[in-house]
């Protein structure tokens, strides 16, 4: 394969048809290259979905590198840029695979239905610790209540407690990713100053629960 | 009239990384797309040892607050450091 500086990857990828056909061919080779590496920790390349899956990733990439080209800013080798891309690709289907068949309702539970949840994890065997515990999570159940939007419970729910993607909790409540990571953020704010308000510090939190 | 609320369960270990969250909550706070923008930039730094916690501060914060955006920049970095050892 030709070496190529990021001037001359984006010339040849801009040429005439028979030099864009060889550069994007080398191209692909770069991204087939890289995607066991990216994926490693997600499906191994004896796996039956992994050529097809890597088949529909580089072609997908390959579109979006095209479609994209004059968004490249040179801030990184255009193979980083191009892999970049690949990854997102890639991660992207492999969430939503993995996640297709687990909804945000079933998530949820009904309120009454269950003992207060976290007192059922109380875990101190000194009965003041255990109080403490207690006491400190209603405070912080009242918090969430109190402070959060049902969207900003239910994707926190989803989030930071079952460990759904964001992308895909996003894409289950049909928002944007970044949508979804402000409407986390300004849960995190809220809940940051109303603890502030109440005087209760992150060290307390985390040391009245060991 | 009374609405049946949803209430959410919550394990000890998951409130104690939710409120190490709320502790490292910064009022501006990079994007997911922000964030991808500068991504290869900021993995290639990270494969060269660059003092990126300095360089991309912002980037650095999103990574720890957003497990997609780590999970990326994880993946990227393996590719990385394979296939351009010299970066």
């Amino acid at each position: 394969m030709k070496t190529r500086t990021n001037a001359e990857w984006l010339t040849d990828l801009r040429a005439d048809a028979k030099t864009r056909d060889a550069t994007l061919a080398d191209l692909r080779a770069v991204i087939v290259s890289g995607l066991p590496y990216a994926l490693s920790i997600w499906l191994k390349p004896s796996d039956p979905q992994f050529d097809a899956l890597t088949e529909d990733v580089t072609q997908e990439t390959l579109l979006k590198v095209i479609k994209h080209l004059d968004s490249f800013e040179g801030r990184s080798q255009f193979t980083t840029w191009t892999q970049k891309i690949a990854v997102r690709v890639a991660l992207s289907e492999l969430r939503r695979r993995r996640w297709k068949d687990v909804s945000l309702d079933s998530m949820m539970t009904e309120e009454g239905e269950e003992q207060m949840p976290m007192a059922q994890s109380n875990t101190a065997p000194d009965p003041a610790r255990a109080a403490e515990q207690s006491e400190m999570m209603v405070m912080i159940q009242r918090m969430i209540a109190e402070e959060l939007t049902e969207k900003q419970r239910m994707a926190i729910v989803a989030a930071r407690i079952n460990g759904m993607p964001i992308e895909e909790v996003a894409r289950q409540m049909g928002m944007e990713r970044n949508a979804l990571y402000k409407l986390l953020h300004d849960a995190r704010l809220r809940l940051k100053k109303r603890m502030e308000h109440e005087g209760l510090t992150p060290e307390e939190v985390l040391s009245a629960f060991g | 009239m009374y609405r049946r609320q949803k209430e959410m369960q919550i394990p000890i270990d998951k409130l104690k990384a939710m409120v190490r969250g709320v502790a490292r909550t910064q009022e501006i706070e990079y994007s997911c797309e922000d964030t991808y923008h500068l991504l290869d930039e900021f993995t290639e730094a990270v494969a060269q040892g660059k003092d990126v916690a300095q360089l991309m501060p912002l980037v650095q914060q999103h990574l720890e607050m957003c497990p997609d955006c780590r999970e990326e920049f994880e993946a990227l970095l393996r590719v990385v450091r394979t296939t351009q050892p010299g970066a």
